[in-house]
């Protein structure tokens, strides 16, 4: 079962801590956790939900004692991000595959407010529905789409999207239906 | 950005997740919502799209990391035995002696009763119904109390003392005389005297353990009226007053640790 999941909490530690270095440690960490802690799943949740909170936790205590010591290669508190500014995905001087594209991304996630990037990892990448985020982050389901939306809208900021050509790689919509109107309600 | 391009925001996004409301879904079709859809679809997918690469030795490691953690855990777990306290030996060993002490405390609480009890036996037998209503089911109102005199009203003739949860501490004397002089007074129903005139801390009062323990020991004290504790000479002792079989009455004091007579005087 950790071999199973292995990959999928090495790759939200990745997104959510921004860096190799910490992403192996936290995931180890979450492991471990997750070994030591077997005995309070209580299949409420699926196993996976339950995985991806203790990762969470376990990724957001790194972000917390990463508060406290400077970490190459991210923007720190009061650093210029304008020295990081990310070069647009799609743009033909970056580049849309390797190495290149992956700094980019880091970089635009590493500007994401931890609450709204840690709500996008766990929607995007860990493929929880809202009500399943809310119940790992201990907040309403309101409050979870509102920073998935924010998550993203900035998230499309850093990116540039909408001045540069746009490459959707994996349509993954949910619905066929045509989107709402804006108005008010 | 403004309060209705959030809202912009926040539709187009529940409408990648499919996390639209039945009235959100019943909307028309907005160009801008649209145009939001689009810009959200493309940094979402930017994200899902980005493959991050496991190193598998690393992964091999932090998977044998974990499985050592939970090996460990559960060895924790067996050696910490079903409640998970760890107990250090010489509580193991105070427990024992306590519940041992308690048993035997019990034991002998039990001889104590029957040797009391034995009188009212052989009053049964020889029909006496005075002596049988008098046994130790009465009220506590009509007993000849342990902590001394007897209630108001209560005859304390042939009356066994039951053990009381509190013996009288008498106080130290030097002669058994003194000792007598405040027994009498407490029989008299002037115990409140008895304490502070005998100048002295004594035996410093007692649980009723030391009469069962010497009732246990002894086969004469069927006819206590009194126990109490007391200091003689500064020797902890056992105060019994009990009916003589001639009439009067005789003050024993016994040893605490033998329950051997140290001194005794007519009252």
């Amino acid at each position: 079962m950790l071999r199973r999941h292995h990959d999928r909490i090495y790759a939200v530690c990745r997104r959510i801590t921004g860096n190799d270095a910490d992403a192996q440690d936290t995931a180890q960490d979450a492991l471990i956790a997750l070994a030591r802690g077997i005995h309070r799943f209580d299949g409420r949740a699926a196993f996976s939900t339950w995985a991806y909170r203790v990762t969470t936790n376990v990724c957001l205590d790194e972000l917390r004692r990463r508060t406290r010591r400077p970490v190459p290669g991210l923007p720190g508190v009061g650093e210029d991000k304008g020295a990081m500014a990310s070069p647009a995905i799609g743009a033909p001087s970056a580049g849309i595959e390797g190495y290149a594209d992956r700094v980019v991304l880091d970089a635009a996630l590493a500007e994401l407010s931890e609450e709204f990037r840690v709500a996008v990892v766990l929607r995007d990448l860990c493929d929880l529905d809202y009500a399943e985020i809310a119940e790992v982050l201990g907040i309403p389901p309101g409050t979870v789409r509102s920073r998935i939306a924010r998550g993203r809208s900035q998230l499309a900021d850093r990116l540039d999207v909408g001045n540069q050509p746009m490459r959707a790689q994996r349509p993954r919509d949910h619905t066929s239906s045509t989107p709402p109107t804006g108005s008010a309600p | 950005m403004t309060d209705h391009d959030q809202r912009l925001d926040d539709l187009a996004s529940a409408y990648l997740d499919g996390e639209l409301s039945d009235e959100e879904r019943a909307r028309e079709v907005d160009e801008a919502v649209l145009e939001r859809v689009d810009r959200l679809r493309v940094a979402r997918d930017a994200l899902v799209g980005e493959r991050v690469v496991v190193d598998p030795a690393r992964r091999d490691r932090a998977i044998t990391a974990a499985l050592e953690a939970f090996d460990a855990g559960a060895v924790d777990a067996d050696s910490q035995g079903r409640g998970g306290e760890v107990v250090a030996m010489e509580r193991v060993a105070t427990r024992h002696s306590a519940r041992r002490a308690a048993q035997l405390t019990a034991i002998a609480a039990a001889v104590a009763m029957i040797a009391l009890a034995v009188p009212f036996l052989g009053d049964l037998d020889s029909g006496s119904d005075q002596t049988v209503m008098s046994a130790p089911t009465e009220s506590a109102d009509q007993r000849v109390l342990a902590d001394g005199a007897p209630s108001a009203g209560a005859a304390p003739e042939s009356l066994a003392v039951a053990p009381s949860d509190e013996m009288a501490d008498l106080g130290s004397f030097n002669e058994v005389a003194d000792l007598a002089t405040a027994v009498r007074a407490r029989l008299d129903g002037a115990a409140a005297d008895v304490e502070t005139s005998s100048g002295g801390s004594g035996a410093g009062g007692g649980n009723g353990k030391e009469l069962e323990i010497c009732a246990a020991e002894r086969s004469d004290l069927d006819t206590v009226v009194l126990a109490a504790l007391a200091e003689l000479d500064g020797r902890p002792v056992l105060v019994l007053v009990r009916d003589a079989e001639g009439g009067g009455r005789t003050l024993l004091a016994l040893d605490l640790e033998s329950c051997a007579v140290v001194a005794s005087q007519e009252l």
